[in-house]
């Protein structure tokens, strides 16, 4: 067999070099993030691992110096705004406190009324900030988080804010976890609709022909689910993904059905604001 | 100290786009720094060390980015290997040639991730990497005056 000229050689091998290395990677990945792979089932590989170890730190530094950044240009010009915004902050916490209790009050009633009632139990919560968001031109949307305190975030734990369901956590390392959002592509969530005899059905990403990414759909309604714009939606204990009774929002439009019996479809507006997401409630979970 | 400036540069770049505030973004998108970054050396570097930096700010932007991990490694490799085979080839000494690179590695790169692992969502896709080629294109003369600065205090011995 004859060699090629050694200059194209040269050239060549470390790009191939190069190429298998990028392939071992893919392929560790991968392994790790089948069902049931990895060392802890945190989903990542041992070099991603290591890259998510050195980047955290520096994202969580970006982040700080962010914010202090928004903070020293905003002081003297903005003073009388954040004046204005922290009184209004103020009642809407003061509005929060009695919505929760409200929500409270339904939840039990809608835990009363299920025939699946597996009892209500204490969860672990914990407080977590948020280090880095989703970016790309891909629909998928993430947010990295660390724990406040110390407190450890495992895969599966439920992420939520004060005012609704945000997603959960669908990887962690040793410096922060991923929360892979509502309103990803590739999310989906049993949900139920509180108000219409509670009719189920699915919460399946980001409405994509919508001009609003935050608008979630709600598909696999029955064909006479009696919902109507308003009505309050929560997750469901049909999915083993989510705890039941977590509220996720309200219904802002129902977009109809396929044919005359075909399931029907809602626009769910989430109860979260996910585009000012700073710190988050990480429920600890296990189905 | 080379490998280290740029593969320092790129881990800063990596976690900078992931940090940027919701504030600065652009229906949500922020611009692909180490993309970008990784052209530029590209093309003041050679294929080889295009290659490289692919490798390893793919490997980064893969880690916590959220496209398919082979498609975004694939893509970013084969942006470094072709902007290192352009060197020479383009302007490569003028600044304003950084936008009109940004513009075509953030377009080639994307379709390649949608080739490999394609979007349900295709209008919207197109709208953020609209959103995402303008980004990063205005930020890249940053990204090219960088990797020119570091090719310049570490000139190359031998061309490729």
């Amino acid at each position: 067999m004859r060699r090629r000229p050694s200059k194209l050689n040269s050239e060549w091998t470390p790009v191939i070099v190069m190429v298998i290395a990028a392939i071992v990677l893919t392929v560790l990945h991968h392994r790790a993030g089948r069902p049931g792979g990895g060392p802890d089932a945190s989903s990542i590989s041992l070099p991603e691992r290591a890259a998510r170890w050195v980047l955290m730190p520096v994202q969580q530094g970006f982040t700080a110096c962010w914010g202090q950044v928004s903070l020293s240009t905003s002081g003297p010009f903005q003073r009388r705004k954040l004046v204005e915004e922290n009184r209004r902050l103020k009642e809407q916490l003061a509005e929060a406190d009695g919505i929760n209790k409200l929500r409270q009050y339904e939840h039990l009633d809608w835990l009363a009324m299920q025939s699946k009632f597996r009892g209500i139990r204490s969860v672990d919560e914990m407080r977590a900030k948020v280090i880095g968001r989703s970016g790309g031109p891909f629909m998928r949307q993430t947010i990295d988080i660390v724990a406040e305190a110390g407190g450890e975030i495992s895969r599966g734990d439920i992420v939520r804010t004060a005012r609704g369901l945000i997603g959960r956590v669908t990887s962690s390392g040793p410096r922060g976890a991923r929360v892979t959002l509502l309103t990803d592509q590739n999310s989906g969530a049993f949900a139920v609709v509180s108000a219409a005899q509670y009719s189920t059905g699915a919460i399946i990403g980001p409405d994509p022909a919508g001009s609003d990414p935050d608008l979630l759909r709600l598909q696999k309604l029955a064909a006479d689910a009696p919902i109507s714009v308003g009505d309050k939606v929560f997750t469901s204990p049909l999915g083993d993904t989510y705890r039941e009774g977590l509220f996720i929002g309200e219904i802002e439009e129902v977009v109809g059905r396929r044919g005359p019996s075909g399931p029907k479809t809602a626009l769910v507006r989430p109860a979260a604001d996910f585009s000012n997401l700073d710190y988050v409630i990480v429920m600890e979970w296990a189905p | 100290m080379l490998i280290i400036a740029h593969a320092v540069a790129l881990l800063v770049a990596v976690a900078f786009e992931r940090a940027w505030p919701p504030g600065l973004r652009w229906g949500g998108v922020a611009p692909d720094f180490a993309l970008i970054l990784i052209a530029c050396i590209g093309i003041t570097r050679g294929p080889i060390a295009g290659c490289a930096a692919g490798l390893f700010g793919g490997f980064l932007a893969a880690t916590v980015g959220e496209g398919g991990f082979g498609a975004t490694l694939m893509s970013h490799m084969v942006i470094g290997f072709a902007c290192g085979h352009a060197r020479g080839r383009v302007f490569a000494d003028h600044v304003l040639v950084a936008p009109v690179i940004a513009t075509l590695v953030v377009i080639v790169a994307a379709f390649i991730e949608l080739v490999i692992s394609p979007s349900s969502h295709l209008v919207p896709w197109l709208a953020g990497l609209g959103r995402s080629i303008v980004f990063t294109a205005l930020v890249s003369p940053i990204a090219y005056l960088y990797a020119r600065a570091v090719s310049r205090r570490w000139p190359q011995r031998t061309e490729t």
